[in-house]
């Protein structure tokens, strides 16, 4: 099967600046796909090369296997497409504004439009330039599923969302998948992703770092971990360990961060008496972090 | 399309009603003091000195129907007003609304870009044709009931050559914006050459050395043949549908090629 989205040395240059370089990925047909990265980073150069408002200065971008340039309309009745920054033109009532769109894709019925502003709890007749940031996002996504499409290309799509609102998009991100839909959606927050996604991709500075099914980001999960002995302990027993790091000794107790397993570190501590061992759960903010910190690191080396 | 264009009308609907109401005052105001203009004003108007009446463009006697509505609509204000009002309209088309971020709303949709365009330019000619014909309506029927002795058909060539010239300057703002996405460089670029054009028409009717002058500016196009008393010259009429095809072909070709939105 063709995939939905499929990139090839995907670069984008604005002038001198860098906006993305050589992105090469495919999103096969029915994934959520996460696309994270910090402020800057090329999420939105990306997103804007696949619908074709900017052009590639090299590599190429298929979109249901079909050149976005050259076969943009059909391409864009499969595609639906969430903006990163809502800017609505005129005076349209939300109403009016879906109905339009709605007209452009080939017709969208209206029982679609309610059902859906129902559950974001949008109301339809309002005008949308009144409407606040959150309220606004809410017509942004509605008018991206409206039509269900095969394709949504999502620019931040929980931006301005309180938390009950960010729960129905998520609920509403795996009907889609449920409905063999294919989701790519930009963030910030790993968290949010890692809910709905099947895979992230984590960019930086333009580059594509890493890709990773969500599981295996769990696993290979950094962990802080304190262990309490009944006397101090030297710490040149537990510096060279693998996968520890940030250890620090304060009397009897131990405090580090983990990289994976945790075998060595219990290795190592059961040669003393152990009274306590506290492990905090996962932090997958922070493994995603150390992505960043390991290209960084692996840069300056 | 259809759809297209209701959607952009409701964005432009105060600027154009508001332009469409004061053309219609403007021109139903003037056209009426045509009969209040007592002997003397006009007398003192026609013992003008020669050159000033050019600088201003008016260029047959202030007495006779057609001298009037020259004088006060058709050679100066009158264009004016209706090329201010186009280039608004054509920063409105494409460039206003992207530097606005407000074109990713349109193109992600199986719009293509040549048909965005497409509705997009049909409301700034759609404007234009109704702020001429809000110019026409009113002072037809004040030439009509006042008897200013001036043909129909010829208050009608001048209305249109009138149009023609803002629809010149108006597709150059619309091609300005589709090219750049930027209304500075829109207005700063359509106010230059508004300026210029300008220039160039009165100052090759002042100075015989600069005559050449005249053949760069569309004014010349419109006023050379005296439209009031003898209608519209089929070449320069020409001309003026030909630049405005031109800059039409340069607003599609440029807005096909580059990144929108940056
Ligand atoms: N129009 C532009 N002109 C010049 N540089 C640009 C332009 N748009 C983006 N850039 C640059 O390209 C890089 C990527 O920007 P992009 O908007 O894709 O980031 P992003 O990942 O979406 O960031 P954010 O999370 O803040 O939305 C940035 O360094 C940015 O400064
Ligand atoms: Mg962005």
């Amino acid at each position: 099967m063709t995939p939905a989205v499929q990139t090839e040395g995907l670069t984008k240059y604005y002038g001198p600046h860098r906006g993305l370089e050589g992105v090469t990925l495919e999103v096969p047909t029915g994934e959520v796909f996460g696309f994270l990265g910090p402020n800057g980073a090329g999420k939105t150069t990306a997103i804007r090369l696949m619908l074709d408002f900017i052009r590639p200065t090299k590599g190429t971008v298929r979109l249901l296997g079909a050149d976005p340039r050259r076969s943009g309309m059909a391409v864009r009745r499969r595609v639906g497409y969430l903006p990163g920054e809502l800017r609505f033109e005129g005076p349209d009532r939300v109403e009016q504004f879906l109905a339009f769109l709605g007209s452009a894709r080939g017709g969208v019925p209206r029982r679609r439009i309610v059902e859906l502003a129902d559950r974001f709890d949008l109301d339809l007749t309002h005008k949308i330039r009144t409407l606040s940031k959150g309220n606004k996002q809410k017509v942004g996504l509605v008018q991206a599923f409206m039509h269900e499409p095969d394709l949504l290309v999502l620019d931040e799509p929980t931006g301005g969302l309180d938390p009950l609102m960010q729960q129905e998009f998520q609920d509403l991100v795996r009907e889609t998948r449920a409905a063999g839909q294919t989701i790519f959606m930009s963030s910030h927050v790993l968290a949010e992703v890692q809910q709905a996604a099947d895979r992230v991709g984590i960019v930086r500075n333009g580059r594509l770092v890493a890709v990773e099914r969500v599981e295996s980001l769990g696993k290979r999960a950094i962990r802080t971990v304190q262990v309490h002995f009944d006397a101090p302990v030297p710490a040149e027993e537990f510096s060279g360990l693998h996968g520890i790091s940030k250890l620090r000794i304060e009397g009897p107790v131990l405090h580090c961060t983990v990289d994976g397993r945790l075998d060595p570190l219990i290795k190592a501590a059961a040669r003393h008496t152990v009274v306590d061992l506290i492990s905090a759960e996962p932090d997958l903010e922070e493994t995603f972090l150390s992505y960043y910190y390991e290209q960084e690191d692996a840069r300056h080396d | 399309m259809t759809s297209l264009i209701r959607k952009s009308l409701r964005g432009q609907r105060r600027v154009l009603l508001g332009w469409l109401l004061g053309l219609a005052c403007y021109a139903t105001i003037y056209s009426s003091f045509y009969g209040r203009f007592d002997e003397i004003a006009a007398a003192k108007f026609d013992a003008m000195p020669e050159a000033m009446r050019t600088a201003f463009g008016w260029s047959s006697g202030f007495s006779t129907g057609a001298g009037y509505l020259d004088a006060v609509i058709y050679s100066m204000i009158g264009p004016l007003l209706l090329i201010v009002f186009a280039i608004v309209l054509g920063n409105r088309g494409i460039a206003r609304p992207e530097d606005g971020g407000q074109l990713d709303f349109y193109l992600a949709n199986p719009i293509s870009r040549n048909r965005f365009l497409t509705g997009r330019y049909l409301i700034l000619a759609g404007g234009i044709l109704a702020g001429a014909a809000v110019i026409l309506i009113a002072v037809l029927s004040f030439a009509v009931t006042m008897d200013m002795g001036i043909g129909i058909a010829n208050i009608i060539a001048a209305t249109s050559g009138m149009a023609l010239v803002a629809l010149v300057f108006g597709t150059l703002a619309f091609a300005v914006g589709a090219a750049t996405g930027r209304p500075g460089t829109v207005l700063g670029t359509a106010g230059a050459v508004v300026v210029a054009a300008y220039m160039c028409k009165v100052l090759s009717d002042l100075i015989d050395e600069l005559s050449w002058l005249r053949w760069l500016s569309p004014f010349h196009y419109y006023t050379a043949n005296q439209p009031l008393l003898h209608g519209l010259h089929p070449g320069h009429t020409l001309v003026l549908v030909a630049l405005v095809t031109g800059l039409l072909a340069v607003s599609f070709v440029t807005f096909n090629r580059r990144d929108v939105g940056v």
